[in-house]
């Protein structure tokens, strides 16, 4: 094989450090790379890493005399460092990677502060500690040999800082130790006491891209890569060495024998209409799962588990388990166990009437992918050999048999033994809201198009694509100029948060990295298919637009950085879109001659305000709400109800059969002379009420309780929505944000308004939820109006709808 | 305007105007790694004490309380003020998740937090806890009152704080 140069843009921002190079790889054929720095952008830019990157990148590049289209991949530091750093960097890298539909790979950001170290010439014995804030620090011992550092240690993890430094000084050449890492700045002295005190020159404590480059080269070298050596963007995620602290303390209580906070009645699941959803299994799971281990397992040549020995499973550290359920019966159950050497699978089992449902593939999806979150890079199971099904299933997920246990479960009975990468080869489903990333050939290959592409393009420019991530939901979509939207893709995180009882900002923000660029590549080609042409091309674009606030910021983060790294090397104008004004243009959907000046109502999860859009762009807010959303409301009386979460479909399912003149609930704020409401109160009379009942030993209608519930938000809703139209002076109202999904509010509003000859805008139910077609029809009008963001955008989780550049 | 410093780290506020002045004064003592626990009713002034705070650092932007959002950031020009609104966390164990601990474990800029006492374990051992009272036994019924509002510091380097705070209002 001849040499081969490729020109590698490398950036990480795991650390304070913003480490951003353009180097150019030559490799031989015997594998051996050679590296040479063509320009460096690395400084330091403490928590503004995402409004520097993108220029950086393209400073980089011009220093270096090319342009993009010299790019040939994008390699990013996956951590481990902080979580929205880390992301920050990924979320960049997978948008370059996919405007110039070139590899995307990752390397560890505690291999590159080796290799930084290295190649300032230290040799020796290296102990990197980065930190992992909280008093935590994630510790790495190299030996850097004249060949290069040599890494001591099998895979990140994640320690308390005192346990860290005990752990090194522990060791028989702790002598010989040089530190480095960021974790220095806050655990020196700490680190001192415990015996440690070679330390490396500052300088040296921050990864440079230089370094994340060399560490990338040796991976190469060994070929290891780990799952990201196909080069698919989708694929390169964070090293996280925890999950959630959501999720952290669920296993937690689940294994310390405090009852689980999930009890499956099923009636949620009913009432909204989900079934089939997945959790993790807690103490009150035990009795169901072991009898469905007996009912699948007797007679087999397995074992039995019984309900202590999953109990003493569910109990142990590292260890992770899965339930499947259906209507409050468990369906499915798989678990496994992190160990040094990967994620030991311990049981799959699936109801005998539920199989062909792929239950057992999204159990281990689940139980695997807590597995990669532990820091897992391969899965382990054992098989009967005569078992066709399940052999087949597991090879189909990629597993492939390593060994054979002759006799394992018996006489005759041998136990294949099969081993798999991670991730697992899952394929991405439409009738399923998991955001898995897809597995597909990188970087994509394009079929010859249709001859008339040109002008099929040009017919319809400008051709906008639009991001949006500022909560659950991550989206793209794609809008032309007329203002048809060519494809809208949402995926929900909805089935991750449900358990918790609401959003978790922390696993949003993991959702969203995961899921981004396989909606972004659907929304391609759904815009492409729609237009003819098979697959829309980054150059087919006219600008990019993104979600700028308000939202959850480390949520909001991920579609920025991906937006910002796309169109910088696509080398499109970005376009900066407020979320609340995508939640108000939603009703152009419905009315399409809708114009201001009208009054709107915003009622939402977050949102809960009365809009005077005096003209699109131009907006007065008359007054929102002083405590809780309504969203909030409909979400909190659920849960005292115990109907879970989300709230809002389960209450007014129930409202639709129930009496709303029941129970009396205050109207609070009905009489103010304002437009502000207040939540809170309602909120809290709803529970006295419940709890008030049950002490008396009363049962409570449902049906009764929601619908005075609901209409007790609905009456003060519409009143000042009247009171707003009649002092404004318009004859148009209209109502934006996810409650106004909820049937009574949109019937009440025609009720209301019908005789008083003002026109009812509610948004179709598809858009009501958050959505990128909403933003990309505002991006269109910024876009005429020629208001465009530049590459120092940053997320801004605190967004007024009122704010102007 | 009429805020009057009452006695070591309290204050009484007549108006919104004046325990934004309050907040300005306080924000202008603020350091890396500052951290108030803000606790009072609704509409007792905290948020118009983290906008004074926030206007001290050099942010000019719109200050609301993240309630849904539980983080606001007001990237001024002297330093970060992370502005925290814990109301809709139930448990501490959502603390790692809302940004919250790693803000206060970044120690680049100051926090106020929203809604916190509930928390103070969690937040720590340094920090000031702010407490802000209406007092509507002091006017008639309808009447805006005037607020009391009382910095109580819990290790060195918020007794520092406070006493700088108060050494601007000498």
């Amino acid at each position: 094989m001849s040499q081969q140069a490729q020109v590698i843009l490398a950036l990480d921002t795991s650390t304070d450090m913003l480490a951003c190079a353009v180097a150019r790889l030559t490799q031989a054929g015997d594998g051996a790379a050679q590296l040479e720095l063509l320009a460096s952008g690395d400084h330091l830019c403490r928590r503004h890493a995402n409004e520097q990157l993108a220029s950086t990148a393209l400073d980089c590049l011009a220093r270096a005399g090319l342009t993009a289209s010299d790019v040939s991949a994008a390699l990013v530091g996956r951590g481990p460092g902080s979580f929205t750093g880390v992301r920050i960097g990924i979320a960049c890298a997978k948008g370059i990677s996919c405007a110039l539909e070139v590899p995307c790979y990752g390397a560890s950001t505690l291999d590159a502060v080796a290799q930084t170290a290295w190649l300032a010439g230290v040799r020796g014995k290296l102990a990197v500690v980065d930190d992992a804030m909280r008093g935590e620090l994630y510790p790495g011992v190299y030996d850097l040999t004249d060949a290069g550092p040599v890494r001591l240690f099998a895979s990140e993890s994640v320690m308390k800082a005192a346990d860290a430094a005990a752990q090194l000084a522990a060791r028989s050449d702790a002598q010989e130790l040089l530190l480095t890492g960021d974790g220095l700045k806050k655990h020196q002295q700490l680190l001192a006491e415990a015996g440690l005190t070679r330390v490396a020159d500052e300088s040296l404590w921050h990864p440079s891209a230089e370094g994340l480059l060399h560490a990338w080269a040796q991976d190469l070298a060994a070929g290891d890569q780990g799952p990201h050596a196909s080069g698919d963007p989708a694929l390169v995620l964070p090293v996280y060495t925890r999950l959630s602290d959501a999720e952290e303390t669920e296993r937690a209580r689940l294994g310390l024998g405090k009852p689980g906070f999930v009890t499956p009645s099923g009636v949620a699941e009913e009432l909204a209409g989900i079934h089939l959803q997945l959790r993790p299994m807690s103490l009150n799971d035990l009795e169901a799962v072991a009898d469905l281990e007996a009912r699948v397992m007797e007679g087999t040549a397995h074992q039995v588990w019984s309900r202590n020995m999953f109990y003493e499973e569910l109990s142990q550290p590292g260890s992770t388990w899965w339930v499947a359920h259906d209507r409050g019966q468990i369906v499915g159950f798989a678990g496994a166990q992190h160990t040094a050497d990967g994620l030991d699978i311990m049981d799959v089992v699936v109801d005998p009437t539920r199989r062909r449902e792929g239950i057992a593939t999204r159990l281990l999806a689940r139980v695997t992918y807590d597995g990669q979150m532990l820091g897992a890079t391969s899965a382990t199971l054992e098989v009967l050999h005569d078992n066709e099904s399940a052999l087949e299933l597991y090879r189909k997920l990629g597993f492939t048999q390593v060994g054979l246990r002759r006799d394992y479960y018996g006489p005759g009975s041998h136990a294949v033994i099969m081993r798999a990468e991670l991730p697992l080869a899952v394929e991405a489903r439409d009738d399923r809201p998991d955001p898995t990333p897809q597995l597909r050939p990188w970087p994509p290959v394009r079929d010859g198009r249709p001859s008339n592409a040109p002008q099929v393009i040009a017919s319809h420019e400008p051709l906008i694509m639009a991001i949006e991530s500022s909560c659950d939901e991550t989206a793209v979509a794609v809008i032309d100029g007329a203002g048809e939207v060519l494809s809208s893709v949402v995926a929900t995180q909805i089935d991750f948060h449900a358990r918790f009882g609401g959003v978790v900002p922390e696993i949003a923000s993991r959702k969203h990295t995961e899921a981004i660029v396989g909606v972004y590549e659907e929304a391609m080609a759904v815009a492409g298919e729609k237009l003819g042409l098979g697959q829309l091309l980054p150059s087919d674009l006219t600008a990019v637009a993104v979600t700028e606030g308000p939202g959850l910021v480390g949520a909001l983060v991920v579609g920025v950085a991906f937006a910002k790294g796309f169109a910088a090397l696509a080398d499109l104008p970005l376009i900066g879109v407020n979320h609340l004004e995508g939640h108000l243009a939603a009703n152009l959907f419905e009315t399409p001659d809708l114009q201001p000046p009208f009054v709107a109502s915003l009622v939402s999860g977050g949102n809960t305000m009365l809009v005077h859009v005096r003209d699109w762009g131009d907006y007065e807010i008359l007054g929102e709400t002083i405590d809780d959303a309504v969203g909030e409301a409909f979400d909190k009386v659920a849960k005292a109800l115990g109907l879970g979460y989300p709230g809002g479909p389960a209450i007014s399912k129930l409202a639709a059969t129930g009496n709303k003149k029941a129970i009396h609930f205050p109207r609070a704020m009905m009489h103010s002379g304002d437009y502000r409401f207040s939540l809170s109160g309602l909120k809290t009379a709803v529970i006295t009420y419940i709890e008030g009942e049950n002490k008396a030993g009363r049962p409570i209608d449902l049906p009764d309780l929601a619908a005075s519930f609901q209409a007790a938000v609905v009456d003060v809703q519409v009143a000042k929505a009247i009171t707003a139209v009649e002092a404004c002076g318009v004859h148009d109202i209209c109502v934006g944000g996810g409650v106004a999904a909820n049937p009574e509010l949109r019937a009440a509003y025609q009720r209301k308004f019908g005789p008083r000859h003002v026109r009812v805008t509610v948004p179709p139910l598809s858009v009501c939820g958050d959505n990128a077609a909403m933003i990309a029809l505002v991006a269109l009008r910024l876009y005429r109006e020629g208001r465009f963001a530049d590459l120092s955008m940053d997320a801004n989780p605190n967004l007024r709808l009122t704010h102007r550049d | 305007m009429a805020l009057t410093r009452t006695a070591q780290g309290s204050y009484r506020s007549a108006c919104a105007d004046d325990t934004i002045e309050l907040g300005r004064r306080l924000g202008a003592c603020l350091q890396e790694g500052d951290v108030l626990v803000l606790t009072g009713d609704l509409g007792a002034g905290k948020t118009q004490l983290t906008k004074g705070a926030a206007e001290a650092l050099g942010y000019d932007g719109p200050v609301t309380s993240p309630t849904f959002n539980i983080q606001n950031v007001y990237d001024g020009d002297e330093l970060p003020l992370y502005h925290f609104d814990l109301y809709r966390l139930e448990d501490p164990d959502q603390l790692g998740d809302a940004g919250l601990l790693d803000a206060l474990g970044a120690e680049d800029g100051a926090c106020l937090i929203e809604w916190g006492e509930a928390f103070a374990q969690v937040i720590g051992d340094e920090r000031v806890d702010v407490l802000l009272r209406r007092l509507d036994d002091e006017v008639a019924a309808g009447e805006e009152p005037p607020r009391e509002i009382r910095f109580l510091p819990h290790g060195a380097r918020a007794e520092a704080l406070v006493a700088a705070l108060d050494a601007r209002s000498a």
